[in-house]
């Protein structure tokens, strides 16, 4: 399905921070010295900024959308209550996301919740058209093929481990990076990258077995037919 | 879920593998990684699956952006949530006033009754005062200031021998 490319590597990403990042991550210091000091405009402001990505970390932990919003809600109201208590020496996303992540184990703790489980299979259809998508690089086009390609992928997130599922959700769908998963899952940047690498695979071995229980399927069905 | 696999690559290569996965290998550790993957077909197998893996994972689409809608509303209840712990320490007052207030008039009635009771019972201070004064207004080193003063002392020294 996939070709190995004749270079390996890319071009690596250029190591020196940019001015202008470098000039956001000042103005957003700006922003919480103002929003300690008092200032709601302020934390607003980091509300408004980081929310998305708050978003996407407690839906990658948690799974259940009808409760991200009150988790992220209720993160986003223990920052305010001790942000004065952050001492800037880190980046404010760094003690954001820890927040997050604890909130998200509290909550789960708390609730108790069983893994989301998907109790329908994958019809033979969906598993050859997912085939088609993997295969060639082109993204789905219509808002319905997208949606039928994004429960595709989640039923076969589901079938990995909590781990597993969350590395490569939080990594390769919502964006973070190998450096931030390590803060946020205190884990070393090196065993963040292998468990990442078997988790891969592991996806690909679902992925696998699902094609060859939905070619034995339609091989069955079509034995049936002729007789 | 799916039974946990061990992996199936060359331990030393496996960060590697992912650094080639990301795109972050430079010239000499990917050379190093193309020249191995020539000669292990579980290495060349793995990195193929991780990058039908991340092809896969990127149709998914990411959490979308709450919105200004969303902002409004952590706001709102961050000023809720804010009022209601100021109404709170507000209603603490009255709840630490009224043992307060209570205290203070029992402490002020048993001043009261033991000022009533018991004040009056006590030795007069006029007469204490005039009996320790008398003692401490002889002086036995003053000389005798009339005869019979004289005499008197004369009779005690003659009384004490």
């Amino acid at each position: 399905m996939a070709d190995v490319p004749k270079n390996v590597a890319a071009a690596a990403p250029a190591v020196a921070i940019p001015l202008s990042r470098r000039g956001k991550a000042e103005e957003e210091r700006d922003l919480v010295r103002r929003a300690q000091s008092g200032t709601e405009s302020a934390f607003e402001e980091l509300v408004r900024r980081h929310q998305q990505r708050v978003f996407a970390l407690v839906n990658g932990i948690l799974r259940q959308r009808e409760d991200v919003e009150d988790v992220v809600q209720q993160v986003f109201l223990k920052v305010y209550v001790s942000i004065r208590k952050f001492d800037l020496r880190a980046a404010f996303s760094t003690w954001l996301y820890k927040i997050t992540v604890n909130e998200c184990w509290d909550y789960l703790r708390k609730k108790k919740v069983r893994p989301l489980v998907y109790e329908a299979d994958m019809s033979e259809e969906s598993v050859s058209r997912l085939d088609g998508i993997a295969s060639s690089d082109r993204p789905p086009e219509s808002p319905s093929d997208r949606a039928e390609t994004n429960e595709m992928l989640r039923w076969m997130l589901e079938k990995l481990s909590d781990e597993d599922r969350r590395l490569l959700v939080l990594k390769e769908i919502e964006g973070f990076s190998v450096q931030e998963l390590a803060h946020i899952l205190d884990l070393n940047v090196n065993t963040v990258k292998v468990r990442l690498f078997r988790a891969r695979g592991r996806l690909m071995d679902v992925y696998r077995r699902r094609l060859q229980h939905g070619s034995k399927g339609q091989a069955s069905a079509a034995g049936s037919k002729e007789n | 879920m799916e039974p946990e696999t061990d992996s199936v690559v060359c331990p030393q290569y496996e960060l590697l593998l992912e650094d080639a996965v990301e795109g972050q290998l430079e010239t000499a550790r990917n050379d190093a990684l193309a020249a191995h993957m020539k000669s292990c077909t579980n290495c060349r197998a793995a990195y193929e699956d991780a990058l039908s893996s991340n092809r896969l994972l990127r149709l998914a689409e990411p959490t979308p952006d709450p919105g200004p809608a969303f902002t409004r509303m952590v706001m709102a209840r961050i000023r809720t949530e804010a009022q209601v712990e100021e109404r709170s320490l507000w209603r603490l007052l009255p709840n630490f006033a009224r043992p307060f207030a209570l205290t203070a008039t029992l402490t002020l009635g048993l001043m009261l009754a033991y000022s009533a009771y018991w004040m009056p019972q006590l030795p007069s201070t006029e007469t204490t005062v005039s009996t320790d004064a008398r003692e401490l207004l002889s002086d036995p080193g003053a000389p005798p200031s009339t005869p019979d003063e004289t005499l008197m002392i004369m009779a005690e020294n003659e009384h004490g021998k």
